[in-house]
Parts: structure tokens; sequence; C-alpha cells
């Protein structure tokens, strides 16, 4: 049998092609526009840093789609299904090395936009000494778009693994019109998950609002409303996880050569 | 020796439409068996059920013993596992994704194969023509180490030359109690390997012989012997 370390490499090699290859345009771009505008005479110091966070704001979302596209992939397909291994330890590695990949984007980001700054530290106006309150937003703030991360992807691969079920139990002539009000299904949840979710996104933009970083947070409550909006997320991932996974064990088959 | 695998009254039922019926059979260890029927009989539904890469079916699908899929999966290689990989890779690449995720894969193996099917393994996978892309299957396939080979219509649409490459790789690589189940179109192509015949018609198996039988008893070449189940009907292959 496969062992669970192996699964998670292996998923990590096919994302992080993905991620370097995203990177990789986005340095392209970076340096591009950097040269128009040395050439064109709009150059300033903090014109990397906002390339930066302007381009990799566009690849993270890029990033975010591909991988959960490789993914999505990676449940139909035999290479990955065919895997000496159960299909919960499948499910689990695909998730958890999708999940890592981004975390890898982000800290490659994180360098991106240090080297990009590399003259405010230098000169040393660039400084980490925020308040004590503001660096516990920071956490509730990543806590809480990590957590959310997991939830859309998961939740893609819910409505996906449903389609797949209740495909099977039609005809095959009329696929493309069920897939075609499954659509129209696939909204109308969606936005009763938005709902659902509406409780955390509130909490996340009160604490935008409050400024980030630069005022003291005026509401304790925000920050509880953070950790607790994360968790709920959390309760949900692993609620939709073990559907996904009942689903992949009995309903989830691999594409046919004539899919 | 018990049965290398026991199936017993299997059915099979997707979009609204049955492709099998308590199906039962067994394959013993140690042997070539040819499992032939007309398109869309069933043959790539049975091999899919068997590799565990269909999971949703009623019966029993034992293999040494064993009935839970992700055990079948460690016991089984299938021909049509390389489907789903991204065909920009080279063949090197997936030979190595193969080592890291087959524990029975054996790379040493694989290179030996792919050397004598005269593989570039510089190549990526969409610049292979059919014949290439059948020959790496087979080498990917018989790389790993295992009882049960899925051999799904490996020489559809290739020429003659590669077909005799490839079948020369089948009976070199096999295992030597390893068992191979065999489809296709081209029953003369295989016959002259085979040791059992497995007809599936109508949503089962209605035979299952072997291939000396066939020849003394009936009297019949293994062609001769599967046509004589199309006779009058229409959907001979």
């Amino acid at each position: 049998m496969t062992s669970t370390g192996s699964l998670i490499k292996t998923f990590w090699r096919q994302k992080a092609r993905i991620i370097h290859g995203a990177v990789g345009i986005e340095l392209i771009f970076i340096i591009l526009t950097g040269i128009y505008n040395l050439f064109k005479g709009s150059w300033s110091d903090s014109l990397p840093s906002s390339l930066t966070l302007g381009y990799g704001s566009v690849a993270g979302f890029v990033v975010f789609v591909l991988l959960a596209q490789k993914m999505e992939r990676s449940w139909v397909a035999n290479s990955y299904r065919l895997i000496p291994t159960s299909d919960t330890k499948l499910y689990c590695a695909n998730v958890a090395a999708t999940f890592l990949s981004y975390l890898y984007f982000m800290v490659l980001q994180v360098i991106l936009l240090a080297v990009s700054a590399l003259k405010f530290f230098i000169d040393g106006e660039a400084s980490f000494d925020f308040p004590a309150e503001a660096w516990q937003y920071l956490t509730g703030g990543v806590l809480i778009f990590i957590s959310l991360l997991l939830f859309t992807w998961v939740f893609i691969t819910l409505i996906h693994f449903v389609t797949i079920t209740i495909s099977a139990f039609l005809p095959t002539i009329r696929q493309k019109l069920f897939r075609f009000i499954l659509i129209i299904a696939v909204i109308i949840i969606t936005l009763f998950a938005g709902n659902w979710i509406d409780s955390g996104v509130q909490a996340f933009s009160q604490w935008l609002l409050s400024g980030f970083g630069l005022a003291a947070p005026t509401d304790t409550n925000v920050l509880l409303g953070l950790y607790l909006s994360s968790g709920d997320f959390l309760l949900s991932v692993i609620v939709m996880s073990a559907i996904n996974v009942y689903l992949l064990k009995h309903w989830v088959e691999t594409k046919t050569s004539m899919d | 020796m018990t049965d290398l695998l026991a199936i017993k009254d299997l059915s099979y039922k997707r979009n609204m439409h049955t492709i099998l019926t308590d199906l039962s059979l067994t394959l013993p260890h140690n042997a070539i068996i040819g499992l032939l029927g007309a398109n869309g009989a069933g043959k790539t539904t049975l091999m899919r059920l068997i590799a565990g890469s269909a999971t949703e079916f009623h019966g029993e699908i034992r293999l040494n013993d064993e009935t839970a899929a992700s055990i079948r999966k460690s016991m089984v290689s299938f021909s049509e596992q390389l489907a789903g990989l991204n065909p920009g890779m080279k063949l090197n690449q997936i030979a190595d994704f193969y080592d890291r995720v087959y524990p029975d894969f054996v790379r040493a193996d694989f290179d030996k194969l792919a050397q004598q099917l005269e593989l570039d393994l510089q190549k990526r996978l969409n610049q292979l023509s059919k014949g290439n892309q059948r020959k790496f299957t087979i080498a990917i396939t018989f790389a790993r180490h295992v009882q049960l080979y899925l051999l799904d219509e490996p020489f559809n649409g290739i020429d003659s030359m590669n077909r005799k490459k490839i079948i020369a790789s089948i009976i070199q690589w096999k295992p030597e109690m390893a068992t191979i189940l065999i489809s296709d179109h081209h029953v003369t192509d295989i016959a002259n390997l085979l040791d059992q015949v497995i007809v599936v018609q109508h949503q089962t198996v209605v035979a299952q012989e072997k291939a000396d039988t066939i020849r003394e008893k009936h009297n019949q070449s293994i062609e001769d012997y599967y046509e004589s189940f199309y006779e009058g009907e229409n959907e001979h292959d």
C-alpha cells in the first residue's frame, strides 16, 4: 500500500509545478512593468512593492482556481484513483497537498514582497513595530483566510461529487440538459451557502474596516468573532469532507475514455 | 490452490442502463485469459470493476480472498491506469510518478522494457504515436509486480509490427504466478497466447473454456468458437 507521505509528496509535486509557473509569470510581469515605468520616467521606490502586491493578488486568484481544477481532475483520473490506498487517505492527502501548496505560494509572495521592499528595510523606513493587538488581528485574519480557502475547495469538491452522483442515475442522453439544470441549482446552493458563511465574512470585514495595523482595535468582540468564524468554517470543512469521502468511496468513478 | 479471482453475482448499472447482470467467474493463478465480447458487451466495465475504478456494484469481487477495493488495487495492474495524467509529461517523469506511488513498481524493469520496446523516455506522452503510447502503457503496466494484469484492448489501432513487439513483451515479462486478463477485438492476434477464453454476452459471462478444450474437444479455433456465440446476431464485432 502507498504511504500517506508518498501520496502527499506526489500531489505536492503536481501542484508545485502550477505555483512555480504562476510565480514565474508574475515575476516576468513585475519586471516588464518595472522596466516600462523606468523608461517612462514614472519609477518610484514603492513601485516594486505595489507591483508585487497587484500582480501577486491576480496570481493568488489564478493559483487558487488552478489548484481547485487540478484537485477535481484527480478524483476522476485512473492515474490517481488506482493508487493502492484507501479513498479516505487519498482524499486527505490531496486536500492537504492543495492547502500546503497554497501556503507555499503565500510564503513565496511574502519573500517577493520583502525583496521588493528591500530598500525600505535598508533605509530603516520599514518597521514591524505594531501594537500587540494588531498581531492578534493579523493572526485572526490569517486563520480566517486559511479556513475560508479550505472551505471553498472542499465545497467545490462537494458540488462536483454531488453532480457526479446524481448524473449516474440519469440517462446518458439527457446529461447535457441535466448539467445545465444542475449549474442553476449549484448557483442557488452557493447563494444559500453564501448566507451561511455571511457571519464569518461580516466579522472579517469589520476587522478590515478597523484598520490593518494602523489603528488599535476598538472592539474586542471582533477578535473573538474572527476566531469563532474560523472555527465555524473548519467545522464545515470537516462535515463536508466526511460527505465527500463517502461519495468518493461509493459513487465517484473515474472517467472512461468515452466520457 | 484457490482461485486468484472469484466474482459472484456481479451486477452493474449506470445512467439507467444495465451493463452487467449476475456475472460470475473465476480466474486461476498463472494463466493468460482472453476476455472476448462485442463492443459494449461490458468487457471494459468488468475490468474497471476488478481494478477498482468503478465503485458502485452489487455482488462480490474477491481477489486472493480480499474484497476491499484498496487492497485489490495493490494486486492489480490495469492498462488504463495512465488515464488522467498530464499528456505534456515526459515518459521518464511518468515513470518517476509510478515509482513514487506504487510500491510494487520496479524502475529497473521499466527501463529494460522501455529499451526493449524502443521508447524514447525524453519524449512527452502527447508526442507519441498511438503505437508507442500502447507500448508505453505495456511497459508501465508490466513494471509493476502484481498478481493480476488487466489489458484492455492493448492492440487497438496499432500496426502488426508493434503488435508483435507487444505480444513478445507480454510473454517475456509476465511474472511466473501472475494471471493476465486481456480483451481484444482481433481474436486471431492473441489466440496463440491464451490458456482460457471468457465470452461476455448479454451482460454476463456466457462461456469460460480452456483453449486446449476448444481446440481438442470442440475441434474449433478460438476465433470460430467466439464467433459461434454471435451466429445470427447483427452485433457481431
